[in-house]
Order: C-alpha cells, then sequence, then structure tokens
C-alpha cells in the first residue's frame, strides 16, 4: 500500500517540477516517452506479485489517494501549490516574453493553438493568450470591427 | 464586477447559496433570505464579486475573469528551476554510485595480516543483485584438509536471498548464528576465489556482518540498501 502512494507523490512532484508544457503536446516521442514511463512504474508497483489482490489493493489505494489529492485540492493554497495558475501570455496580439520563457512556450506554440481553435492566422489576431493549469493554451481572439 | 453573465464561471448551485447569503464574509449577506431560490444570475454575480474582494482568488483583467497569480508563478518557476537541480544532483550522485555501483559504493578491502580481498558494494539496491568477491588465502588451511570454510552471520543474511555461490559449497551448515559454507579446494592452491550472487530482500536499513574465512581473515560487511 505504501508503495503506490510512494510512487504517485513522486510522479506528481515530478511532473509538477517539469512544468505544465511536459505533456500536453503529445509527439510521438511523447508517446513513446509515456509508455517507458508507465512500464517503469509498473515495475515499481506491482513487484513480482501478479494477483488479483494486489492488483484490488493497488486500484484502490491509487482511487483513494487520488480522491484524497481532491479533497486537499479543496484549499486553494494546496490547489495552487499541485496545479498551478493560469497565466495570461498573450494581451493585445504582444507576447510576453518574460512569462513565454519561465514556462518553456514559444510564439510558434501559440499560434498552433490559435489555428487550430479559431482558425486565427498571425498573432497580432489574439487578444488574449492564457496557459491554462492543465498546460493547455486557450486563445480569445480579437473582436472583428 | 462581472460584465455579463458569461464572465462568470460555472459553480455549484448549492455551494454558491451558501456562500453568498448564509456566509457572513459575503458582501451580499443575508441571513434572512438563506436557503431561498434566486435567480442564477444573481447568485453568479454575487459569487464573481466575492471571489474578486478575496485577495488573489480570482482577477478580472481587461475584462475576462482569470485565476491567474503573477507572484505565485514567479515563485513556482523558482522551485520548479530549484527542483531541476535537486534531479540533477541525484542523478550525478546516482553515477558517483550513491545507489548502486560506482565510485562511493565500490568498496575493496584487504585484510592486513593474510592479505585475502573482498570485493563488494556499501550501497545497494532492495531486489537488485549484489556481489560478494572474496579472493581467500587456501595456503594457510589445516594440513590435509581440502576443504576451506567461509562464514557469514545468519542475521546478516536474513536480509538477503542467495541466488548462488561459485564454486558451490560441498556442506553448508549454520553454527552459533553463523552459516558456514565449506568449499573443496584443489591440493597445492594458494589461492581461491568465491563469489557469492545475492538479491537484497529488505529495504531501507544499514545490514552490517563480519565475514569470517578459515585463515582467520575477517572483513565487515556494511551494506544500505535503498527501497
Amino acid at each position: 500500500m505504501i508503495r503506490p502512494i510512494v510512487i504517485y507523490l513522486l510522479l506528481l512532484l515530478i511532473f509538477r517540477v517539469s512544468g505544465k508544457r511536459t505533456m500536453t503536446d503529445t509527439t510521438p516521442f511523447d508517446m513513446v516517452l509515456l509508455l517507458i514511463i508507465s512500464e517503469t512504474v509498473q515495475e515499481a508497483l506491482i513487484d513480482d506479485d501478479h494477483s488479483m489482490t494486489s492488483a484490488a489493493v493497488l486500484i484502490i489505494t491509487l482511487v483513494m489517494t487520488d480522491v484524497l489529492i481532491s479533497y486537499l485540492k479543496r484549499s486553494k493554497k494546496i490547489e495552487r501549490m499541485i496545479e498551478g495558475t493560469a497565466l495570461i501570455i498573450v494581451e493585445d496580439g504582444k507576447p510576453i516574453a518574460d512569462r513565454l520563457k519561465r514556462e518553456r512556450i514559444d510564439e510558434h506554440d501559440i499560434i498552433e493553438a490559435a489555428r487550430e481553435t479559431h482558425g486565427l492566422e498571425r498573432i497580432d489576431q489574439i487578444k488574449f493568450a492564457v496557459l491554462e493549469k492543465n498546460g493547455q493554451i486557450t486563445i480569445i481572439p480579437m473582436k472583428k470591427k | 464586477m462581472p460584465t455579463g453573465r458569461h464572465s462568470v464561471p460555472q459553480l455549484q448551485q448549492v455551494q454558491l447559496k451558501r456562500i453568498i447569503l448564509c456566509d457572513s464574509r459575503s458582501p451580499v449577506h443575508a441571513p434572512d433570505k438563506c436557503g431561498e431560490n434566486i435567480s442564477p444570475y444573481v447568485e453568479a454575480c454575487a459569487l464573481a464579486q466575492f471571489y474578486m474582494r478575496k485577495k488573489g482568488t480570482m482577477e478580472e483583467h481587461k475584462g475576462i475573469h482569470i485565476d491567474q497569480d503573477i507572484e505565485h508563478n514567479k515563485r513556482s518557476h523558482k522551485r520548479r528551476i530549484f527542483g531541476m537541480w535537486m534531479f540533477a544532483l541525484f542523478l550525478l550522485l546516482v553515477m558517483a554510485g550513491l545507489t548502486g555501483h560506482g565510485l562511493l559504493s565500490d568498496k575493496k578491502m584487504t585484510d592486513p595480516v593474510t592479505g585475502e580481498t573482498l570485493e563488494t558494494q556499501k550501497y545497494i539496491r532492495y531486489e537488485s543483485p549484489v556481489d560478494l568477491i572474496v579472493h581467500a588465502n587456501t595456503s594457510a588451511s589445516e594440513a590435509g584438509d581440502s576443504l576451506f570454510d567461509i562464514s557469514l552471520p545468519s542475521s546478516y543474511l536474513e536480509n538477503f536471498t542467495i541466488e548462488s555461490i561459485l564454486p558451490q559449497p560441498e556442506i553448508t551448515e549454520s553454527s552459533n548464528d553463523r552459516m558456514v559454507f565449506r568449499f573443496r579446494i584443489s591440493k597445492g592452491a594458494s589461492q581461491q576465489l568465491v563469489i557469492f550472487h545475492m538479491r537484497a530482500d529488505k529495504m531501507l536499513r544499514h545490514v552490517t556482518g563480519e565475514m569470517i574465512l578459515e585463515s582467520k581473515g575477517k572483513f565487515f560487511l556494511s551494506h544500505y540498501i535503498y527501497p
């Protein structure tokens, strides 16, 4: 029971430290990376015990840990600590350079999101681009005159 | 102030009512109306006001409501950089042998009297293999005796599974809380190489014990087992 909790918290820490954008852009390489991580974690979680009891204990422990964390996230402080906050990265068509650098995002990521969601062609057509807590970039286009 | 119905966050009705009417901190606190049905728009506007008054919970930025906190983001970035450095340091220590093979972990001990040697690792990982490589001096064996003993404390061996011993011992016996492994040696041989292939069974502990050879050579074994 301790093992899945430790692994859960370790993964939480690793993904928090690596930043929001680590796993949002799923390129083929990221897919492979995810598979390797899941395989490694599986080895550490189940050890040599392949029984159904072990699987049940493991799944229940992980789900209960997740539920507990979601309860803890009711506290704004803890929620921010675990998930961070949203961040405006483009304002009135102008990218905010220091925020982009901090979050390891470049303008191509933003214009790609703008193209995908609103069919925009240029960055100056964006009123706001927001880096959400889940790492996605949401676009609010300029109002058409 | 909210600019329209669509700019207000979607929240549970029950939670809204409790906050805006029953909570004394709410800007529209109305104990007499607590539990009364009011329009969702009024509820939502009140909640938005309530949140905006609480510093840092929700910010209105040029017409959009956003849970943004630049200072928190900067602090968080610094923590992430620190975390990355810690991970890098950890990997360097791993490469140096803090959790297994490496400069910090690999030990070669020599008995000053008999000149016998033992190679092993100080830091090992749970379920990972660990070897005890003994270069024993068999010339000191009793005359005519073609057997050579190596003994290890039972309390030490309790922490490991012995996967194999090369060469295989002729006899294995327990005596006085120690496990004695008796090897056959060829006549006239002055050196004998013995390898214990083991696997750590317990974790998060410091395991110590003394290996005693028939030639009176002694080695103090000390391992730390990581999870």
